[in-house]
């Protein structure tokens, strides 16, 4: 049976997988944390925490995954849209699959950096 | 004896006559000069009648631009990535991205206090110089426009203050003013 594509309400949660090229030291150098190239993607995929978890959004070569809430993303002049990837398609199945969509300039995505938290991060490393 | 910087006085390639006694040292003799007159020192001159290179190190001192090999390794080791590297449709890191980045380190170099940056890929096949610390941000994106420049002042992380640039490709040195307000507090943004 077909995912259908739902309304994502302003308070969703989003998970967003935070490839290990991106994770880097912070003003702390013992802490890490997600470059703003990460949020660079014109059609940036995240999954949504209702349909999926941050562990699930992770994939081997994750560092770490990060939360954004979808209210926020929207501020930026940003669209978040439900678009879950069907069974047989690249990359499906993924009920949760969603995108925020929009121009990203290099300060909407340092914006993204300081909206986005850490909410998973592979081997418990120190971040 | 006055220790004076004069350039000016020493031909390529000239012998000058070392006077050992002036500077307190027993060997008096020639010293060939073209194969000192780029190496860390300074002229000096007695009086007029004679001048020599000393080759020390001195307060004049020109450092010379530098990569450490944990940059170069780091930009050797972005210039592999293969289309893909993201497990999406990321695009291999451009010959031309690399070759700027490794310019402008080395130009950064001269800058003190040099501090290494993060350099991480982007997805579109460039990379991205960053720096962070307790106060403010700097990074130095590559585009093929030029370096796009983003420096964000987060004292007040209320209300955190971005500044941007967008600084020509082939103007590394333009980008030493950015570099220094990221580690000097005390600096305003540069205009330009």
């Amino acid at each position: 049976m077909a995912f259908e594509v739902e309304d994502l309400p302003g308070d969703a949660r989003l998970f967003l997988r935070v490839h290990e090229q991106y994770f880097v030291p912070s003003n702390d150098p013992s802490v890490k944390r997600p470059s703003s190239a990460c949020f660079k993607k014109p059609e940036l995929s995240v999954n949504w925490a209702k349909y999926s978890s941050a562990k699930e959004t992770a994939k081997p070569t994750s560092a770490a995954v990060v939360e954004l809430v979808a209210r926020e993303c929207k501020s930026f002049n940003q669209t978040v849209i439900h678009c879950p990837i069907q069974d047989g398609e690249k990359d499906g199945p993924n009920q949760a699959h969603s995108e925020i969509r929009g121009p990203k300039t290099h300060s909407t995505c340092d914006k993204f950096v300081r909206l986005s938290k850490v909410v998973w991060i592979r081997n418990h490393a120190p971040v | 004896m006055t220790a004076l910087r004069t350039e000016s006085l020493a031909p390529h390639n000239a012998l000058a006559w070392l006077p050992g006694g002036a500077y307190g040292q027993a060997n008096v003799g020639l010293m060939d000069l073209s194969k000192s007159w780029n190496a860390p020192g300074y002229w000096v001159s007695n009086a007029g009648s004679y001048s020599a290179y000393r080759p020390v190190a001195s307060p004049y001192q020109t450092p010379e631009p530098y990569l450490s090999p944990e940059l170069e390794a780091r930009l050797i080791e972005l210039s592999l990535l293969k289309n893909g590297w993201d497990e999406g449709e990321s695009l291999q890191i451009s010959s031309e991205a690399v070759e700027a980045a490794r310019s402008v380190l080395r130009q950064l170099s001269l800058v003190r206090p040099f501090q290494g940056p993060s350099i991480v890929p982007t997805f579109d096949g460039f990379l991205q110089l960053e720096w962070h610390n307790t106060s403010r941000s700097l990074e130095f994106e590559y585009t093929p426009e030029g370096w796009s420049l983003l420096g964000v002042d987060s004292v007040n992380t209320e209300h955190p203050h971005d500044n941007t640039a967008l600084v020509p490709l082939r103007a590394a040195a333009d980008l030493e003013p950015f570099f220094s307000w990221f580690s000097t507090p005390e600096l305003i943004w540069p205009s330009r």
